[in-house]
Order: structure tokens, then C-alpha cells, then sequence
């Protein structure tokens, strides 16, 4: 295990930011912290770096006690949202200035060689000699990416980094990202509130709200296996059903439809038939008439199904993928 | 939590070098404001001998009629200044901001005039034109009581009608464009947009501007003590006590009397800025200045004529400082820059161009580094929030008073400071002090809106904080460096105030020889002393135009050319 955090309490004033938070970490791990906002995902992250001190609990990198560990020793490369690059020097001046610092061993060839090194891996070597506002945010995200992770850190830490991105370039970086941090087998936790990001980047996602920490697990398990509706509800959609004393939940996309009603069927009427792409959404009513329920369909089998609204339809809930909740817990 | 552990976190969270700094910086703040201050608090309750006598000394003072008077003619010359420079200030500053006048960047830099001089050069000038054999006394036959009340009023105004100006012109340069579309969308006339947008929408500003007016003639020096006369105010009074008849506790009580209303000025200041944060919308459009030839016609008379005021004031040093005995023989002569070496000829020129120097150095240095430690460094939320009440307190105390309370501490054999009395490390002390707050609250203001996160980011490159400051903040902030070095500088060369108390016959400076100069029947001189400190005044300002406009010609550049 690479990082340990264990117990962490952290408290401004009278605001609990964080609530005896534990969290295991192995080498070479991409980790996804993932919550709504104010849920206290930066904290943890500022420290987990030491840029923050916990009022409780410990943190363990390399099962030393780093807990009051300072910044500067614990060996990481960071990345904000604003990306924080220092406007009066260039491109490769913003790399240089922290290996000039670190690496005193090296040769100030070395040195320029490592830079345009990072460079050339974010892609950024053309725009090399540029100061930071001549360059798209994208550029400058990846610019303080590289600036991260030149100083070979031992684990990088992210705090949505793309979120003041436009959605085209957010999706090529998050390839980027994670295929950098895979060649260098670099341990990263990244901060978001987007459950796209984190199902799609993390090998682990930690789900927190409200400061404390829901679930931790792989993106399928998490999604598969919401242990509790928050986290069922935060990542995808789910529908929620009362049934003999339990409450019951199924994705959308789990559903199906059926030409004839079987015991276990239920019979739901069309209330709006909404078209997503590549899937349709058709929300309907349950016979009750008060509760809404979510089916996705592939959109090329819509047509087929010569669905309107106000139409009635069967639905099975196939049995492996219903979730218990104790009842009342949605 | 153990104790220990309790200790470890505490240590851990602050960094030692950073909270020593911090320490060091408040402290020494405190010890050459708050404790000089405190000492004169003192000394007004004390009597011969330093016993306690309560309120004796103010039972005193306003048993004695003469002095007591004091205080109605200070507060009837504050009134009248307060009244006319808001005024002339608020239509001047409209003028520039909204009307089509042309020569706008003339006027706005003709305003700034009285800036670049001491206030006794106010009165000098005064004096050439309007005294006696005054240039428009004798040109129109004029017969003004220059001396006296009037003559106060009128330089108190020339003093405070560029802060006014200043002030209002900010205020309305940022307005929102909408709401006069929208009333003219329903055909609100003139006079009620005046009353009903305008003047709500800056009412902070008139508060805030009435306060400045007031206090600044209330405790200036300069301009009383050449046009006083008979007509006796606070800080002339001041002066009489402690150098005249060596009334220390008397010279005390007065003191505090100058701070009331500073410290009202303060209060309403603080109150002010706490509400009016942050009002103007994003949305916000620029005004579009319609078409009035009335309007414009009014604008150009009263601009026009308020700048040749100015104007005349200086032409008036010039005729005075080069004309070989004036109003007698007109000769051009450059004898009046030999200056009588009693008040430490041509030296005191150079004396004070060192002490400007080195304040606007040393000032902004100090300045930059505690405004730093204020706004970047994390748990010392007690500390600082006092750093930061010490940083602005400078606003609420007038220069007299910390000339005062300089002697009551420094002047003690007691205080080990005692070596620096006398020397030009006070003058320079009391010029930071004094001027401390505008430059205080600029780089504040600038630090705040650089990204946080770049400590952050330094510190996990294992950067030493003094290399990021070094080489990130301080670059970031040069224009609030030069902004705050000019400030410093410019009010160092014309300050009085604090300075009459400070000076030795060994160090003596510019400002304050012009104040003897002109007492001892060398007008002539003084005014070419003036002449002087204006032009290097203006030489330092141009400076520093260029070199914000070369900053921000490198940093356009940087943006919109291509780096490769
Ligand atoms: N320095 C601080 N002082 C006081 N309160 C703070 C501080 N930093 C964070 N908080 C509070 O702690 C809580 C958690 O904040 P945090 O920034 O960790 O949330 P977050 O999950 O990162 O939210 P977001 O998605 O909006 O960035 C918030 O309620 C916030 O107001
Ligand atoms: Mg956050």
C-alpha cells in the first residue's frame, strides 16, 4: 500500500470539511475523488498533500507517518483547476523553475533537456518559449501538467483539472492524462464532480458527501453496486421501488420491455418519451401513479417498438440486477 | 489530544521562519506607531513633573478663551473648505467623466498640481497674487485680507480640491450605463437623473470625500502658519505649545483634539468601504455621453478656469523665484536659488530628496513585505487581523500628531531609540509611517488577486517561499510597487506637518526651510525652493507613467504576439 489515510478529521472553525475519512492507496493506482461540491474533495486532497493539516487522524505514504509531514518533503506534483502557472515566465521558465530547485544534482543541460522532455510528452515542445495567457486553456492545463510531473514525483494530485474546459477538450485530455500516467506508472488522484470523468479515468473511485466517505471501488463495482442510494443516485440514474418491505433499485438500461406480462411484470403507462442519441429515456409512471420510472432503450429499436405516450407497456426487472436497500432508504 | 501532539499539529501548520517574520514586522510597526501614540495619550493627562492630573489640562485649555477659540476658527475654516472643495471637486470630476469636453488628460493632470507641492507653497502662492503687492492686487486693484480666515480657506481648498477630484472621479468613471438608457427610455429629465441615478449612486463617495476634506484642513500646518496672522488654528497652536513655550502636556491635548476628527473620517471610511464592496454588475454597460453643447459650453468654462487658477499659482512661484526683486525691479536672475544657509541652503534640498528616497526604498520594501505576510501566509489569524487594523490606522492619524508623539518617545533618554532623534532615520520613519495605509491597501489589493495557489504549487517543488516570493510576487506586483514608491516618495518632498518637530538645525529639508524661508522675509526664496521640489515632484511622476505604460506595452505584447 502506497498511501494511507486513516481517520482524518478536519474541521474549519465550527465547519466539519471532513469526517473521519479513511482511504487506502496502492502504487500506481488513478484514483477519482468524486462527490457534489462543498463535500470537502479539495480538502482531502490539500491534505493529503500537506498543504492543509488534519485537526484529527493520519496520513501514511509509504507506511511512514507523514501527517505533519511538510509539503515540500512529501514528494508530489500538483494541478489546479486555474492551473496557477506563473504568468511572468515562459512555458519551459515555468518547468525549469522548480527543477532548478529540486534537482541540484543535475547539470543545467540535463536540466533543460528533462523540461522539453515533459514537453514533448504533453505536446507542448512547439509552444515551448510562449508565456502562459498566449495559449489556450487546454495548452495551459497541459503546461501545468507537465510542470507536475517533472520533477518525477512519487504521486501526482489533480483537483479538477478540467473542469473550466470546454467538453471537446476535456474529453481528449482525460485520454491524455491517463495515458501519461500510465506510462510513467505514476500513483495520481484526481479530484471531480463529474461521474463521466472519474467512471472513465479512475481505476478506483472514492465517493464522498457531505464530508464523509460513501464507498470506495473499481468505477463498475461503484456503479453496479451503489452500497446506498446517494451513491446510486450520484453516479448514472436509478430507479427506486417499494416492494414487500424493501426497497428495491434497478438502472434504467437493465430494464426490459416485454410483449407479454408475466407475474413479476409490471405494467407502466408512457408519460414522455425523451431522445438522448444513441440511447431513447422513456419515463412512465407505475400503476400507483405517483412514482416515475426510467427505462433507457437503444434508440434504433424505438421506431420497432411503435411506442406514444399515454400508451401502456410491460416491463421486467430481471432479478440479478435489482439492488436491496432497507426499506425507506431512497 | 495530548498536549504534545496538540503542540506538534500547532507547530506543523505554520512554518517558524514565516511566523519570526511575521513577529518582527507587527512589532516593529507597534513600537513606532502605537507606542508613540500611546505616549502622547499620556502625556495629555499629565502635569509639571509628570503627575497624573486627569482632565486637568483640557480644563485648561478650554478655560483659556484664545485657545478655545482655536477650535471654533479651525472648525469654521474646515467647514468652508469641506463645502467648496466637495463641490468644485464633484463638477470637475463630472466635466471629465461626463461630458464631451475635449483635453480631458490635460485637465486630469493639471488637477493633480497642488499635489507636487507643500501646502506653504499653497499660501505662498496666495500671497503673490493676492498679498499686498500681489500680482492680480495690483493688476485689478484688488483689496483682499489675504491673512486671515480667507486666505486659509482659500489655500485649504487648492490643498484638498485634488483628493476631492480624485476621489470623485473614480466613482464616476465606473457606473452602469443601463440605468440612464432606462430612464431615458422614460423620458426622466436632467435634473432628476442627477438626483435620483447619480447622486445615489455615489453617496458613499460624497460621505467619504466630506470626511477627507474636513480632516485634512482640519490638522494641515502648512497653509496656517504662513497666512495665519492673528487668526490662530489647532496645529499652528500645536506648534506654539510644544516649540514655543515647551508646553509638552498642552501640545498633547491639542494633539488629541486633532484626532477626532480623523478618527470619525476613519470609522466612517471603514463603515463605508464594508458596504459599498463589490456593486457594479458584470452586466454593466459603459455610459454613452450624449450630445449637449450646453453642457459641454459649462465644462469647458469651469474646467478652464479652475486649471488656470492652478496655473497662475505656479506662474506665480515662477515670477516670484526668478524675478531679481519683485514687484521692483523684474530683472531675470537666478539668485534666489542661493538659499540662505541658516536654514541649510541648497542642502536641505538635497537632504530631502535623500529622505524621499529612501522612504519611498525602505517604505515600500517594508510596506510590500507586510502586506504580504498579511494576505499569503496561512495560521496566524490573530496576529494578523491586528497586522491588518495597524496597517490602516496610519489613515486616522494626522502628520502632526505623529510628529508629536515621535518626540514624546524618541526624545526620551529612557528610550533606547533615543540615537536615532535628530538624525534623518526619524525623518524617514515618520514619512513610512505617516504614509503607511495607501500603499498598504494598493499592494494588499494587488496580492489578493494573484492566484493562491501559487505558494502551493511552489511549496511542492520543494521552492523556498522567499524564491517564490522573489520571483513570482514580487514581479506580478511591479506596477503597485512603482505605484506605492511614487506615493511615498512625492508626499515625503512636500510634507510638513510631521517634519517641523524632527528636523535639526543639522538636517534641515526642503519643505520645512520653505516654511522658515518664507517666515523670515524670503518669499523669493521659498519660492524657488518650491520650484524645485515641483519639478522634481512631476519628474518622478512622468517616471512612472512611462514605466507603467512600458509594463504594460511588454505584457500586451507578450499576449497577443506569437512567442515562437
Ligand atoms: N480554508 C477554508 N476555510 C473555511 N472553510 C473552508 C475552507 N476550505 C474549505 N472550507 C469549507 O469546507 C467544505 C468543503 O470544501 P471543499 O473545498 O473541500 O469542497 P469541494 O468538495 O472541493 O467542493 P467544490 O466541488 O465546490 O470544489 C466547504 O463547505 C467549504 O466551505
Ligand atoms: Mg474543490
Amino acid at each position: 500500500m502506497f498511501l494511507q489515510i486513516k481517520d482524518i478529521t478536519k474541521k474549519f472553525g465550527k465547519q466539519t470539511a471532513l469526517n473521519n475519512v479513511s482511504a487506502e492507496i496502492e502504487k500506481g493506482e488513478f484514483v477519482c475523488i468524486l462527490g457534489p461540491s462543498g463535500c470537502g474533495k479539495t480538502t482531502l486532497l490539500r491534505t493529503i498533500a500537506g498543504l492543509e493539516l488534519p485537526t484529527s487522524g493520519q496520513i501514511f505514504i509509504d507506511g511512514k507517518d507523514s501527517t505533519y509531514l511538510h509539503p515540500a518533503k512529501r514528494n508530489f506534483g500538483i494541478v489546479f483547476q486555474s492551473y496557477a502557472l506563473f504568468p511572468n515566465m515562459t512555458i519551459v521558465g515555468n518547468i525549469m523553475f522548480g527543477l532548478q530547485q529540486k534537482k541540484k544534482s543535475m547539470t543545467k543541460q540535463e536540466m533543460e533537456n528533462k523540461a522539453l522532455d515533459v514537453l514533448r510528452m504533453v505536446d507542448l515542445y512547439d509552444h515551448r518559449n510562449k508565456y502562459p495567457r498566449q495559449l489556450s486553456g487546454g495548452m495551459q492545463q497541459r503546461t501545468a501538467l507537465a510542470r507536475a510531473i517533472a520533477l518525477s514525483p512519487a504521486f501526482l494530485l489533480l483537483d479538477e483539472p478540467l473542469s473550466a474546459l470546454d467538453a471537446k477538450v476535456r474529453h481528449k485530455l482525460r485520454t491524455e492524462i491517463r495515458s501519461i500516467q500510465q506510462s510513467l506508472k505514476i500513483t495520481a488522484i484526481m479530484v471531480t464532480h463529474d461521474q463521466e470523468e472519474a467512471l472513465t479515468m479512475a481505476d478506483k473511485i472514492i465517493v464522498m458527501n457531505n464530508s464523509v466517505v460513501e464507498q470506495i471501488g473499481a468505477p463498475r463495482e461503484v456503479y453496479d453496486k451503489p452500497v446506498n442510494p446517494f451513491v446510486a443516485n450520484f453516479i448514472g440514474t436509478m430507479n427506486f421501488l417499494q416492494r414487500s418491505g424493501q426497497t428495491r433499485a434497478i438502472r434504467p438500461e437493465q430494464i426490459e420491455i416485454v410483449d407479454h406480462r408475466d407475474e413479476h411484470d409490471v405494467t407502466v403507462r408512457i408519460k414522455h418519451i425523451e431522445f438522448k442519441g444513441v440511447l431513447t429515456r422513456i419515463h412512465a409512471f407505475l400503476p400507483n401513479q405517483t412514482t416515475m420510472i426510467y427505462l433507457d432503450v437503444p434508440s434504433e429499436q424505438i421506431d420497432d417498438l411503435q411506442l406514444n405516450e399515454n400508451g401502456m407497456l410491460f416491463l421486467r426487472l430481471p432479478q440479478e440486477h435489482l439492488i436491496d436497500y432497507p426499506q425507506g432508504a431512497a | 489530544m495530548d498536549m504534545l501532539s496538540r503542540l506538534k499539529r500547532k507547530l506543523a501548520g505554520m512554518s517558524i521562519s514565516q511566523g519570526i517574520t511575521l513577529l518582527i514586522f507587527v512589532t516593529v510597526l507597534t513600537v513606532t506607531m502605537v507606542l508613540p501614540l500611546i505616549q502622547m495619550l499620556r502625556m495629555a493627562f499629565l502635569g509639571e513633573g509628570g503627575v497624573f492630573v486627569g482632565l486637568e489640562n483640557y480644563r485648561r485649555y478650554f478655560g483659556n478663551p484664545l485657545l478655545a477659540r482655536s477650535i471654533r476658527n479651525t472648525i469654521d475654516i474646515s467647514f468652508w473648505t469641506t463645502i467648496i472643495s466637495t463641490t468644485l471637486g464633484f463638477f470637475y470630476a463630472y466635466g471629465l467623466t461626463r461630458s464631451n469636453i475635449k483635453f480631458k488628460t490635460f485637465f486630469r493632470y493639471t488637477a493633480l498640481i497642488p499635489i507636487f507641492i507643500p501646502t506653504v507653497v499653497h499660501a505662498l502662492g496666495l500671497i503673490y497674487l493676492f498679498g499686498r503687492q500681489g500680482i492680480l492686487t495690483r493688476a485689478f486693484n484688488l483689496d483682499i485680507e489675504i491673512y486671515g480666515r480667507l486666505g486659509i480657506i482659500m489655500a485649504e481648498v487648492i490643498f484638498t480640491f485634488p483628493q476631492a477630484f480624485l476621489m470623485f472621479l473614480v466613482a464616476l468613471k465606473f457606473t452602469d450605463g443601463r440605468l440612464y438608457e432606462a430612464a431615458d427610455a422614460m423620458g426622466i429629465p436632467a435634473w432628476k437623473k442627477m438626483f435620483f441615478i447619480t447622486l445615489p449612486e455615489i453617496k458613499y463617495t460624497v460621505v467619504n470625500v466630506l470626511f477627507v476634506c474636513f480632516t485634512l484642513a482640519f490638522t494641515d500646518f502648512g497653509a496656517p502658519k504662513v497666512l495665519g496672522g492673528q487668526f490662530n488654528v489647532l496645529a499652528t497652536d500645536i506648534y506654539q505649545q510644544v516649540v514655543g513655550q515647551f508646553n509638552m502636556n498642552m501640545g498633547a491635548v491639542v494633539g488629541t483634539l486633532l484626532l477626532v476628527p480623523a478618527f470619525a473620517s476613519f470609522i466612517a471610511d471603514r463603515v463605508i468601504s464594508s458596504k459599498n464592496a463589490g456593486t457594479l454588475s458584470a452586466k454593466a454597460t459603459t455610459l454613452v455621453i450624449k450630445k449637449s453643447y450646453a453642457r459641454d459650453g459649462f465644462f469647458y468654462v469651469f474646467c478652464t478656469a479652475i486649471t488656470a487658477s492652478l496655473l497662475l499659482l505656479v506662474g506665480a512661484l515662477f515670477v516670484g523665484a526668478f524675478a531679481y526683486f519683485y514687484p521692483f525691479n523684474m530683472a531675470f536672475t537666478l539668485r534666489h536659488f542661493d538659499f540662505p544657509q541658516a536654514q541649510g541652503g541648497i542642502n536641505a534640498f538635497y537632504n530631502s530628496l535623500l529622505m524621499a528616497g529612501l522612504t519611498a526604498v525602505l517604505g515600500t520594501i517594508f510596506v510590500f513585505v507586510y502586506a504580504y505576510l498579511m494576505e499569503k501566509v496561512n495560521g496566524f489569524g490573530g496576529i494578523q487581523r491586528y497586522g491588518k487594523l495597524l496597517g490602516i490606522l496610519p489613515l486616522a492619524v494626522p502628520g502632526m500628531v505623529i510628529g508629536l508623539s515621535f518626540i514624546f518617545f524618541f526624545n526620551s533618554q529612557a528610550n533606547p531609540l533615543h540615537f536615532i532623534f535628530g538624525t534623518i532615520i526619524i525623518l524617514v520613519l515618520a514619512n513610512v509611517i505617516s504614509f503607511f495605509s495607501v500603499p498598504f491597501l494598493t499592494i494588499s489589493a494587488c496580492l489578493k488577486k494573484l492566484d493562491k495557489e501559487y505558494e502551493s504549487v511552489g511549496d511542492s517543488m520543494s521552492i523556498p517561499r522567499w524564491k517564490t516570493f522573489l520571483r513570482v510576487s514580487v514581479p506580478l506586483s511591479l506596477p503597485a510597487i512603482l505605484e506605492s514608491s511614487m506615493y511615498f516618495f512625492v508626499n515625503a518632498m512636500v510634507t510638513v506637518s510631521a517634519m517641523v518637530f524632527l528636523v535639526s538645525p543639522r538636517f534641515n529639508i526642503a519643505a520645512v526651510a520653505i516654511t522658515q524661508m518664507e517666515e523670515n522675509g524670503r518669499p523669493s526664496q521659498a519660492a524657488a525652493m518650491a520650484l524645485l521640489i515641483f519639478g522634481i515632484n512631476i519628474s518622478v511622476r512622468i517616471l512612472y507613467e512611462v514605466s507603467v505604460k512600458l509594463i504594460q506595452f511588454k505584457l500586451r505584447k507578450r499576449e497577443t504576439t506569437n512567442g515562437n
